[in-house]
């Protein structure tokens, strides 16, 4: 069964080049020109996922995104300019699942869609995580790279664990906060985070200065790398 | 020397005024011993008066003629004040004595019963006098007092119709010309507390205006008069409300010779109170209008720049994704066609660049940098320039150095990252393929730097501090294109942080360019800032 993706932009172009680029890989696809046509085909059509725009003529694009997400909790991928990093953290404590910036690649783009499809698919927690030589055990709290197993702080482990379960995906500085900590957190509490993270990096990374595993989405958060698909 | 004193008093000069001129002239009330013509006619009075009674002297008892005496005292008291009635009623006892009690022309009083009735009347004429006078008083305070109102009421209506600062200025002055019939000026200082300020362009000429004076009771806050003592022609009063002076306002001209009477000067006072509150009031509300004004073209300008970032890049993303596509479609593409395409891709990030940077110039430039600082690690931050970068830097090994006790930075993590990236693909344009890049990062008692050394071609001397000048590119590099934005902008985000850039040449070749952001300690001025940080993000989206 091919998938569905809704496509809102009032780019014709741009529409044009995602239609070109998912047909190739199988999607079916669905075109919006404005945000109202994009809430109304979102619920009428049922998309497996979603491309929205972030900057749409009509109205703003997070509240396209809220009023999808009111019905429906559809994956979906904004498209933004790399400017508006208030924008990108609105949206994704809205409701988004991810984001890519504009100029993207089609590599790029097709791995947010892959992730956040498969986010989906997935309704149980995975037990086992590989994200290239790391693996994560969730159920026995272990972690290996290459065999070898790292010794984290509870504090490392929860923040690895948030990561892993939401690998491929970004989580916000906020979000993290939250699942890692359990608890309503300060926003000035991100000093916390950037450390835990740096120690994480040092334990997981062979070059802490060149994160391969933990990616910084500066100014929106943090992004584990996407894992083997058989994982 | 009293003389000199009293010639000095004279001479007409600058003084400064008693603070409440309504206690002062009081005070000259009191003084005002009445003029020469009221004892004239005080006397004149008495003398028809004792001329009528004594024709008529047969049929009045001298008790009667006692009484009668009284009316005069009565009239000069009401006509010419205080002294005038006393004087009268003197008058009158010793008209009196010598025409009616005997014995007739001669002052001695043979009956002494007439001593008490000598006193009883100087008393109820004193009495008399002191009671008119104070009722005269009362009752030319009242018609002041509503002159004054009226005045005042008529002035308000006017300025209340006044919606700037013009129209408000120019309804006091014309009220004053109006009801004083002398030049007023409203003069207030320019920005910085200067006289004159720009506001008396489109009043009457003011040549004539004394800038010294005018600055002296801006700063002091006291009237000063121009003229003799007590009788000045020129007045210049500060608009004053609660602690703040607003301005000046003068009032005459030099040569007209008008001077200022206790009544004027009352009027005056109360004008002057209604301008203070009424400039007051409209400088408040244009200040509120100009802060609403600037937040609306701010949000304007913010909107326009995002338009264009939108505008600019939507194209990049088609040309892109289309390219991305061809190279994926046509894996058997000639290698020609194949090294065609990978070439638009990298102009593409190219000019990705060159719009980052251009937008990011005017944001600079039209002062609209807000910074979002949180805190963030130096190898956080230079870990992502390096991802970014990472096509551009394939050609060159890059060594990262960050000791383990680098604090963190307090930046806005976006346009560090933009000025990281500056300098990076600075250092990779102009060094030969495969030449080493190193990054140092340090941290002193004061500031953190991030040094970026390369050994490339280097800088000319003497242009360490030109290259951070927009668009001023080297005349060394004239053949590499570029914009001579970048570092430029490197240096306009690094300043906005409080740090600076500074460009030094390497040995034996290239350029060691060093970003110096300040330090910010952990811990609670850290939250604070944070605090601020986040109130100040609020207001701004």
């Amino acid at each position: 069964m091919s998938v569905a993706a809704l496509i809102i932009d009032d780019e014709v172009a741009i529409r044009q080049l995602l239609r070109v680029m998912l047909h190739d890989f199988g999607y079916m696809i669905y075109e919006a020109g404005t945000g109202q046509e994009g809430i109304t085909m979102a619920s009428a059509l049922h998309p497996d996922v979603i491309l929205l725009d972030i900057g749409l003529p009509d109205m703003k694009g997070t509240d396209v995104l809220q009023q999808i997400r009111q019905t429906s909790a559809v994956p979906i991928i904004m498209l933004t300019v790399h400017d508006d990093q208030h924008q990108k953290v609105l949206a994704l404590d809205q409701g988004a699942d991810d984001y890519v910036t504009k100029p993207f690649g089609e590599q790029e783009l097709m791995a947010r869609i892959r992730v956040a499809l498969r986010h989906r698919q997935v309704m149980s927690a995975p037990t086992v995580v590989r994200v290239g030589d790391l693996v994560l055990d969730l159920v026995q709290h272990r972690v290996e790279r290459t065999g070898t197993v790292i010794h984290l702080t509870p504090i490392e482990y929860e923040l690895l664990r948030v990561l892993a379960i939401n690998a491929g995906r970004v989580v916000t500085h906020t979000q993290l906060l939250r699942e890692a900590w359990h608890e309503a957190t300060y926003q000035n509490d991100g000093h916390y985070l950037r450390i835990y993270i740096g120690h994480l990096r040092k334990k997981i990374e062979a070059d802490p200065t060149r994160p391969h595993y933990i990616i910084t989405e500066p100014g929106v958060g943090y992004r584990l790398m996407e894992p083997d698909t058989e994982g | 020397m009293r003389k000199q004193r009293l010639v000095a008093n004279m001479k007409p000069k600058w003084r400064v005024l008693p603070r409440h001129w309504l206690e002062w002239a009081d005070l000259r009330t009191f003084h005002h011993t009445g003029s020469w013509r009221g004892y004239v006619m005080a006397t004149g009075l008495v003398a028809m008066l004792t001329m009528g009674l004594w024709l008529g002297r047969e049929a009045l008892e001298p008790v009667n003629i006692g009484f009668l005496y009284l009316l005069p005292v009565l009239f000069s008291a009401l006509r010419w004040g205080l002294w005038t009635a006393l004087y009268t009623a003197l008058l009158g006892v010793m008209a009196f004595d010598f025409f009616f009690v005997p014995p007739i022309f001669s002052y001695a009083v043979s009956d002494l019963r007439y001593i008490w009735a000598f006193a009883v009347f100087f008393v109820v004429g004193a009495v008399t006098a002191t009671l008119t006078t104070s009722l005269q008083q009362q009752a030319e305070d009242a018609r002041r007092r509503a002159r004054v109102i009226a005045s005042l009421y008529e002035l308000s209506r006017r300025i209340a119709a006044g919606n700037n600062l013009q129209e408000v200025v120019a309804a006091v002055t014309h009220h004053v010309q109006e009801t004083l019939g002398v030049a007023a000026w409203v003069v207030l200082p320019d920005g910085s507390g200067r006289f004159p300020g720009s506001l008396t362009a489109f009043l009457p000429p003011r040549e004539s205006l004394n800038r010294g004076v005018l600055q002296w009771v801006y700063q002091h806050g006291e009237p000063v008069g121009f003229g003799q003592r007590h009788k000045p022609e020129l007045l210049y009063l500060p608009l004053k409300t609660e602690d703040t002076i607003h301005g000046v306002m003068c009032l005459g001209e030099y040569g007209h010779g008008h001077q200022f009477t206790d009544d004027e000067r009352q009027i005056i006072e109360a004008i002057t109170g209604l301008a203070a509150v009424s400039v007051a009031r409209v400088q408040y509300e244009e200040a509120a209008r100009k802060a609403d004004l600037m937040a609306e073209s701010e949000r304007l300008h913010a909107a326009l720049l995002d338009s264009i970032s939108h505008e600019l890049k939507t194209p990049l993303t088609m040309i892109m994704g289309a390219v991305d596509h061809l190279v994926k479609e046509r894996g058997g593409l000639p290698d020609d066609q194949r090294t065609l395409l990978m070439n638009v891709r990298s102009g593409v990030w190219r000019m990705n660049r060159v719009i980052t940077n251009l937008l990011g110039m005017v944001r600079i430039e039209s002062g609209m940098l807000r910074l979002n600082c949180q805190p963030c690690d130096a190898s956080d931050l230079i870990g992502v320039v390096l991802r970014q970068l990472s096509e551009v830097l394939i050609t060159h090994p890059v060594s990262v150095t960050i000791p383990d006790d680098v604090s963190p930075l307090w930046v806005d993590e976006i346009l560090i990252e933009q000025a990281l990236v500056n300098v990076l693909s600075n250092a990779a344009k102009y060094s030969a393929d495969g030449s080493p890049i190193e990054i140092a990062c340090q941290s002193t008692e004061s500031a953190i730097t991030i040094a970026v050394k390369d050994w490339g071609i280097g800088i000319v001397p003497g242009e360490e501090e030109k290259l951070f000048q927009k668009f001023y590119r080297s005349s060394s590099v004239q053949h590499i294109s570029g914009t001579g934005l970048g570092l430029a902008i490197c240096d306009g985000i690094v300043r906005a942080h409080g740090g600076r850039v500074v460009a030094t040449r390497n040995q034996p070749t290239g350029t060691i360019m060093t970003i110096e952001l300040p330090r910010v300690s952990e811990g609670e001025p850290l939250r604070e800032r944070g605090r601020q940080d986040h109130e100040r993000g609020r207001f701004d989206h």
